[in-house]
Formats: structure tokens, sequence, C-alpha cells
């Protein structure tokens, strides 16, 4: 990326796309200005499905609610992906499960930062128990 | 005024520490991207990270059993569709008109 107002715009507009199709091996090769046009075009995109989002909110009636479970359906097909790609890693997902549940009960308030914590926790005691095991296993 | 070796010094320990500072965060995350640690956790992570992000979607549905059969019976629906037809829209589609459905007629509050 070259000159300060490519590099400004291009920091503001590192959307999450931007960064993985960027990050990748293929986009080395890449001219800073076909960068910069993915990004205008990322940009375009997200600011206009939200606006265009936000306007057809305002049709739908008082009376329907539940919309926001898309939400809740998105991250269950995420999760489905995820936990099928590591089958035979039936631990990882009952020890996320668990440290969320407990979070839940323990911690309502701050849910999502004490379940990554007991999850991480957890993730570093089973690796240091399958250390400890590894070399009398060998 | 010090002398010549003083300032050479001096000179030399600042671009030392400068880019010894510059050099740091590289460093480390060549240390991490080798660190068999951070390695083990980054292959585990994404599906326990799904799994959390799913329970605190889903952290409200226990105050009344009536509010939380919309959901359920959504997520039912949203699972069971990926598990046969793996089509991640249609999915998230029908699971969010079963709860709409739902939660704006028999179950509205």
């Amino acid at each position: 990326m070259h000159g300060r107002l490519g590099k400004a715009y291009s920091t503001f507009a590192l959307t999450d796309e931007a960064y993985a199709m960027t990050a990748g091996g293929r986009a080395r090769t890449w001219s800073g200005a076909r960068i910069l046009a993915l990004q205008a075009l990322l940009q375009v995109y997200w600011v206009g499905g939200a606006t265009a989002g936000a306007l057809l909110g305002t049709l739908i009636p008082e009376r329907v609610t539940g919309l926001d479970f898309a939400m809740t359906a998105l991250f269950a097909v995420l999760a489905l992906d995820a936990v099928t790609e590591r089958r035979g890693d039936l631990p990882t997902p009952v020890l996320a499960l668990l440290s969320a549940l407990a979070a839940r009960l323990l911690a309502p308030a701050e849910l999502l930062p004490v379940a990554f914590a007991l999850f991480t926790g957890a993730l570093l005691v089973r690796y240091a128990a399958r250390v400890r095991k590894g070399p009398r296993r060998a | 005024m010090p002398d010549t070796r003083y300032l050479l010094l001096a000179v030399g320990i600042s671009a030392a520490v400068n880019w010894a500072l510059r050099a740091v965060p590289f460093g480390l995350l060549g240390m991490l991207r080798t660190s068999r640690v951070v390695q083990y956790l980054g292959a585990r992570m994404p599906a326990g990270v799904m799994v959390v992000l799913l329970v605190y979607c889903l952290r409200d549905l226990a105050p009344s059993w009536s509010s939380a059969v919309a959901p359920l019976a959504a997520l039912v629906v949203t699972v069971a569709l990926y598990l046969w037809r793996r089509n991640a829209l249609l999915s998230i589609v029908a699971g969010t008109a079963v709860n709409v459905l739902l939660a704006s007629t028999f179950f509205a509050s």
C-alpha cells in the first residue's frame, strides 16, 4: 500500500472481509490499487446493507417479533460446521458448552468473557495433561 | 562537551534499543506461530467459540417456558435442516421464519 491517503483509508476500511481476502498468500501479488478498490467495494456493501436493513426494518409491523433469531440460527450453523470439521474431537464442544453454561449461571452479566476464559483455561489444562501423558505413551 | 567515544556509544545504544523495540513484535509473532500451545488452541478454538456464541444468543431462554418454546422449536428446525441439506441460508431463513411465526402468534407475550 502506497501513499498516506491510501494507507489512512486502508486502515479505516479494514473490514473482516478485507482482512480475510488479503491475508491469504494469493493476495501478495495484488496491487495497492486493487486492494483499495476491493476495500471501497466492501465498504459500500456494508454501509448499503445496513441502510437497506434499517429502511426495510421500519416496514415491519410492530407485532411481528422474533426476527433476531436470525443471529442465533447463524451461530447454530457456524457451530455445526466448526464442530463437524473436528469430528472425533468431542471434548472441545463439550468443554465449550460447559464453560458457557457455567458462565451463564455464575456471571450472567459477563457471560462472554467468563465463558471464553473458562474455555481457554480448560483447553490449556487438557494440553498440559496430554503433554504429561505423551512421553509415557511413546 | 562529552568525548567522541561517549557520543558514539550513546548513538549506538539508542539505535539498538530503537531497532529492538520495533523488532520485538515480529519476534513474538514468530514465537507464537511456532508455539505448540498456540497451535493446539488455534485448532480447537473455532468450534468452541461458536458453541459459546450460540449459548450467548440463547442466554435469556430460561425465565418462562412459554417464551422458550418458539426459539427452541426454531433451533431444532435450523439444526435439523442444516444437517439434512447443508444449506446455511435455507436453515437460517427457515429457522427465523418458524421463530417469528410462533413468537408473533401462539406465544406472543
